[in-house]
């Protein structure tokens, strides 16, 4: 088995005015390469926290993460931040896409930030837009969009660096039944014909026929099924 | 274009959440706008004012003036002139008497600096008469010059008769000085273009004056001029060597140290004051710049997602400041110089002679007070980026994300 993570002891807390909330009470799991991961668990299990560690964008109050054996608590923020740009496909329930820019200006953005080379990003945006099918959306603002092709857009810019790793965070908490199984489509299409690796966090049971692997995350605690 | 900067403009211009967000950014512009451009302007005039005092001040008095200690009449300033032919920086030498005396026409009296003045000596006779407003260059003995100012205290026109009465009458036996009085035709009234020349300098011949002080032939002193005045200090100091005791001089610099240095100092304050302003206009940039980076909190914490580092942010946030600062000192220059252009051209503000010592605004742009201006105000908006740039870099990407 190749796993992309190991995750060891993970503990997260939180303290507000002097009380402490242990999120993750000191979890640990592998997730294997190029395979679609399920979290599941209740609301305020820690889920979220989890993915935010997952993708370097909180840091953990104790245990290690690795990422093909990379510590990941070891880098610097330059480190991490390169990592994200390179390894990392982030999408959320809500898109995040910027309004100030153009739809696949939206798309180009993290490949200008690894390349710095407007031509090739603009050419690749394109590229990704297109086997979505979102390329007659190419030029429009982010809210003259519909929910689903908004999230579509925000999958073609997490796909734009061909990352290793699709991080989802209820990706289809906004969408109806018809674009959320769009969506799935999407993932697993990217997982098949690209062997990338997928964690997708859910409150919906439904979706779990599209991945290898659940896990249920309840109270801070880690259950495989 | 490298995307740092490709971000700011479309944080800076993009579709912002506010129509005030737009107004602030303009007001953050405008600000250092402003500031540059009343820094050129008032600068300009500043140094435009003391140039044309300069130049007032260098016409009249010459450069150069070689006397003699306690200032004792000279006699032999004939072979001095001689023994100085060959210094390659002068350009003209002439004997000068100066004294001062009272001038009376009907009721009215003035105290009055004469000067005696070689009526052959062409440099003189160019400048007396690019300065003659009425009348003519005296001809004989008997004719003198007047300043305007002082002609219009006495009430007198040309060729009207004024006396001149001098300390070095015939000594009376108990000791005292009496009077002596001496006619005079007014044959030209000249404008000197300060106040200070007009209302108390009148210009005799030379012999006349040498007669009526009882010099019997010796002068004050001798009047250089140079080349290059600024080079004053330096060839008088040459001349000082090469004449040697018990012969001294002075220079147009010297002789004026308390009126250029006031105008220095001047300047100097003016300088620090609107420096205020643009430190003003700095602090617009800071709530620009804080404005932009509370509307974009869930922007920067996207970014910071996508793989921009707290470096890159900061990056992003100091080119904002950037923009803003260029585009207002850019502006500052182009409407300041403008402004500098008309001001040269019309004289929008004529100063009344007799309070100021010029009438007219003049305006002399000097590239490096403008560099230093340039150099000052990004200096200021680049500190005054610095903490809203440092606070957008630590911005937590897990808030910007957590909360919509
Ligand atoms: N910055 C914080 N300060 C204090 N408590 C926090 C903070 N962030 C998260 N928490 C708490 O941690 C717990 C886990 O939050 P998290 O968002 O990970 O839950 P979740 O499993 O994603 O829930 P949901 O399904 O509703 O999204 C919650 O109780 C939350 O209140
Ligand atoms: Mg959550």
């Amino acid at each position: 088995m190749n796993s992309i993570y190991r995750v060891e002891n993970l503990k997260k807390s939180f303290s507000i005015k002097n009380e402490r909330i242990d999120v993750l009470k000191g979890i640990s799991f592998d997730i294997e390469e190029g395979k679609i991961t399920f979290i599941l668990g209740p609301s305020g299990a820690g889920k979220s926290t989890l993915l935010h560690i997952l993708g370097t964008l909180d840091t953990p109050t104790d245990g290690k993460i690795f990422f093909k054996n990379v510590d990941l608590f070891s880098l610097n923020d330059r480190e991490k931040s390169k990592f994200r740009n390179q390894k990392i496909g982030f999408i959320f329930q809500s898109h995040y896409l910027l309004n100030e820019f153009l739809a696949y200006e939206n798309v180009m953005l993290p490949h200008l930030f690894l390349t710095s080379n407007f031509q090739q990003a603009k050419s690749r945006s394109f590229e990704i837009l297109n086997s979505l099918s979102l390329k007659d959306r190419a030029y429009h603002k982010p809210n003259e969009l519909s929910g689903g092709e908004q999230q579509r857009i925000a999958i073609a810019r997490a796909l734009i660096n061909d990352p290793d790793l699709i991080l989802a965070d209820e990706p289809t908490g906004n969408l109806d039944s018809k674009n959320s199984e769009n969506v799935m489509e999407i993932f697993r299409k990217i997982n098949l014909e690209k062997n990338k690796t997928i964690i997708i966090i859910t409150h919906n049971e439904e979706l779990i026929g599209y991945g290898d692997r659940v896990i249920k995350l309840i109270d801070g605690q880690i259950y495989n099924l | 274009m490298n995307h740092f900067l490709y971000i700011s403009l479309k944080h800076l211009f993009g579709a912002r959440k506010t129509f005030f967000g737009y107004i602030v950014t303009a007001i953050s512009i405008g600000g250092i706008f402003i500031g540059v451009a009343a820094l050129i302007v008032v600068l300009s005039v500043m140094n435009g004012f003391q140039k044309d005092v300069k130049d007032r001040i260098v016409d009249v008095n010459s450069h150069i003036i070689v006397l003699k200690y306690f200032n004792e009449p000279i006699k032999e300033y004939r072979e001095i002139m001689d023994s100085l032919k060959n210094f390659k920086d002068i350009v003209s030498m002439t004997p000068f008497i100066y004294s001062k005396g009272l001038i009376q026409f009907e009721n009215f009296t003035n105290g009055v600096i004469i000067r005696g003045f070689s009526i052959d000596d062409s440099v003189t006779y160019s400048i007396m008469k690019r300065h003659l407003k009425f009348g003519r260059f005296p001809e004989n003995e008997n004719e003198i010059l007047i300043g305007l100012d002082l002609a219009e205290e006495l009430r007198a026109h040309t060729f009207d008769n004024v006396k001149i009465a001098t300390p070095f009458g015939s000594t009376e036996t108990f000791g005292s000085l009496i009077p002596k009085i001496t006619e005079f035709t007014i044959s030209g009234i000249f404008d000197a273009g300060m106040y200070q020349y007009n209302s108390e300098l009148v210009y005799i011949p030379l012999s006349k004056a040498s007669s009526i002080f009882g010099l019997s032939g010796k002068v004050t002193g001798i009047e250089i001029r140079i080349k290059d005045i600024y080079q004053a200090s330096k060839v008088a100091k040459i001349i000082e060597k090469k004449l040697g005791y018990p012969y001294r001089t002075n220079n147009w610099i010297e002789l004026n140290a308390s009126l250029f240095t006031a105008l220095a100092l001047e300047k100097k304050i003016m300088f620090l004051l609107l420096l205020l302003v643009i430190i003003v206009a700095a602090f617009n940039i800071v709530t620009t710049l804080i404005m932009v980076v509370m509307e974009k909190t869930t922007q920067i914490g996207v970014l910071k997602t996508l793989g921009l580092s707290e470096k890159d942010i900061l990056k992003v946030y100091i080119y904002q400041g950037l923009i803003i600062n260029i585009l207002g000192t850019l502006l500052g220059l182009i409407v300041g110089l403008f402004l500098c252009f008309l001001l040269s051209k019309y004289k929008f503000i004529d100063l009344p002679g007799g309070v100021y010592l010029l009438e007219k605004l003049p305006v002399n742009v000097q590239w490096l007070d403008i560099i230093l201006v340039l150099i000052l105000t990004n200096i200021v908006s680049l500190i005054s980026t610095l903490y809203p740039a440092f606070k957008a870099a630590k911005m937590d990407p897990v808030k910007a994300i957590r909360y919509e």
